[in-house]
């Protein structure tokens, strides 16, 4: 695994080197672009959600080149191989969420913005930064890039326009308010099931990509 | 130890079927693997590296069951793939690195002569590099970690006669240790007649024949002779044939041919031909 490890690094610094650049202005305008001089949330988000999709670009890169099956002549199972991608998507996403979260909890303890919005945001940028690869990554190994990448956004259009459509009926339905500010209790959830599901999502890819013909 | 054992080996895509196949590679050998375009050559390599699933029967490589889990003994293993497959990113000097890092007895300092001997851009990335410098740094990492079998799909595609001829040469030095094999498929016949103790003739998923190279040589040979002399032989004995309006020449066993003639030595390309000609017809 060492070595797909370090051939994803040198395509990350070939290919993805202008993320650095983008990461510094997201940074930037998530400082200066909220309304009441608090920091703005769409910017942390979308940085977190491109870096969480790198080891899903990576993937990509990889069948182009059919270094997918080149190292599958390689001493590596291929559960190494999806494991690898997983670490590596946990890696990209885990430095961005990190960096968000600490600039977060700097503001939010110079009086900048509120401890519960602070701990929203900085779960909400982890569920986007796991969700997002957990849902992407597993068509991706069972049908390969071109068929997995529609299958994708299928499924992203059926989670975000059906899954939080109907929750948002049923909360305006049944007028049920979500507690304002969270529990530590919902929090800790809001973090934990999203680490469930990404746990799920590599199992499934394993299993996927074992019994797929490369 | 036989390199390779395949028992009945059998694999089905859509209407084409490759096997039942049954090779045995002994170790210290060096095979070759011959067929048209789409005979089953590559799909026989994956099914030995574990890459695709047999449908029926089974294959060991280096003693061990073909398969998905053969981690263990890949170390020991070095292939080169038709279209190599490095990321197309990574120069040569970084895939030295990538390499080293999956290798527990790769030798950089063998890796960097291949790559000198061989001129191949070391600072180039991979997708800029011509095909034959693709094949050439495949070959260089292939052989860079004291493998013992070497398994290789086309490798002298692209490159040209003196390149060829200097990695057919190295191949051979490979095989100088009686424990390093070479399963190779091409489809430069010249090349595996010059390389290989052992030939197998795959046409359309079927295994023609299976023999040693001399063997072969030894007991086929080409009668050249008229129409009417042709028609007068036994078709069994008649293997394979080419006519002219002048001429006709027949593939046939030495054993089987008529008294007193003279027969031709066969060439493995001519051998290969013959047969596949005769089998289309």
């Amino acid at each position: 695994m060492k070595a797909l490890l370090l051939a994803d690094l040198y395509q990350l610094w070939i290919n993805f080197k202008f993320y650095a650049v983008f990461l510094v202005v997201a940074l930037a305008c998530a400082l200066f672009s909220g309304p009441n001089d608090t920091p703005s949330v769409f910017f942390p988000m979308y940085a977190v959600f491109l870096c969480s999709m790198i080891g899903m670009s990576l993937l990509q890169l990889d069948e182009a080149s059919r270094w997918n099956i080149c190292a599958q002549t390689m001493p590596c199972t291929r559960r190494d191989q999806v494991t690898e991608k997983y670490v590596f998507t946990l890696a990209c996403f885990g430095a961005t969420w990190a960096l968000f979260a600490l600039l977060f909890a700097v503001l939010a303890a110079l009086g900048r913005m509120p401890w519960p919005r602070e701990a929203v945001q900085t779960v909400l940028m982890l569920a986007v930064g796991l969700l997002a690869p957990a849902v992407s990554l597993p068509p991706l190994f069972r049908w390969g890039s071109a068929k997995g990448r529609v299958i994708y956004i299928g499924m992203v259009v059926f989670v975000v326009a059906g899954v939080g459509g109907a929750i948002g009926g049923l909360i305006n339905m049944k007028n049920v308010a979500l507690p304002m500010p969270p529990t530590p209790i919902l929090v800790a959830l809001a973090a934990l099931i999203p680490v469930l599901i990404f746990l799920a999502s590599w199992s499934l890819s394993v299993r996927w990509y074992e019994s797929r013909e490369l | 130890m036989n390199a390779i054992e395949t028992r009945a080996l059998t694999k089905t895509y859509g209407d084409f079927t490759l096997g039942p196949l049954d090779l045995t590679l002994p170790s210290g050998c060096i095979m070759g693997l011959v067929g048209e375009n789409g005979a089953g050559k590559t799909t026989a390599i994956r099914l030995l590296l574990g890459l695709t699933k047999p449908d029926g029967g089974a294959a060991t490589v280096l003693g061990a069951p073909a398969g998905p889990d053969m981690r263990a003994v890949k170390q020991d293993i070095g292939v080169v793939l038709d279209d190599v497959g490095y990321p197309a990113g990574l120069t040569a000097t970084q895939m030295g690195k990538v390499l080293a890092a999956a290798y527990e007895h790769w030798d950089m300092p063998l890796y960097e002569r291949y790559l000198h001997d061989m001129h191949v851009p070391t600072d180039k990335k991979f997708s800029t590099l011509s095909r034959g410098n693709k094949m050439k740094l495949g070959i260089a990492g292939a052989l860079s970690h004291r493998a013992k079998l070497l398994i290789l799909d086309e490798p002298t595609g692209g490159l040209d006669p003196v390149v060829r001829d200097e990695v057919v040469d190295i191949f051979s030095d490979f095989t100088r240790d009686p424990a390093c094999s070479i399963l190779i498929s091409s489809h430069i016949v010249s090349d595996l007649e010059k390389l290989c103790d052992y030939i197998a003739f795959l046409h359309k998923g079927k295994l023609l024949l299976c023999e040693e190279k001399d063997r072969l040589l030894e007991e086929y040979g080409i009668l050249q002779c008229d129409r009417n002399t042709l028609d007068a032989l036994d078709p069994r004995t008649v293997l394979g044939k080419r006519l002219t309006p002048y001429s006709a020449e027949a593939l046939i066993r030495r054993d089987a041919a008529p008294a007193g003639t003279q027969l031709k030595p066969v060439t493995i390309e001519e051998l290969f031909v013959l047969l596949v000609k005769e089998d289309l017809q």
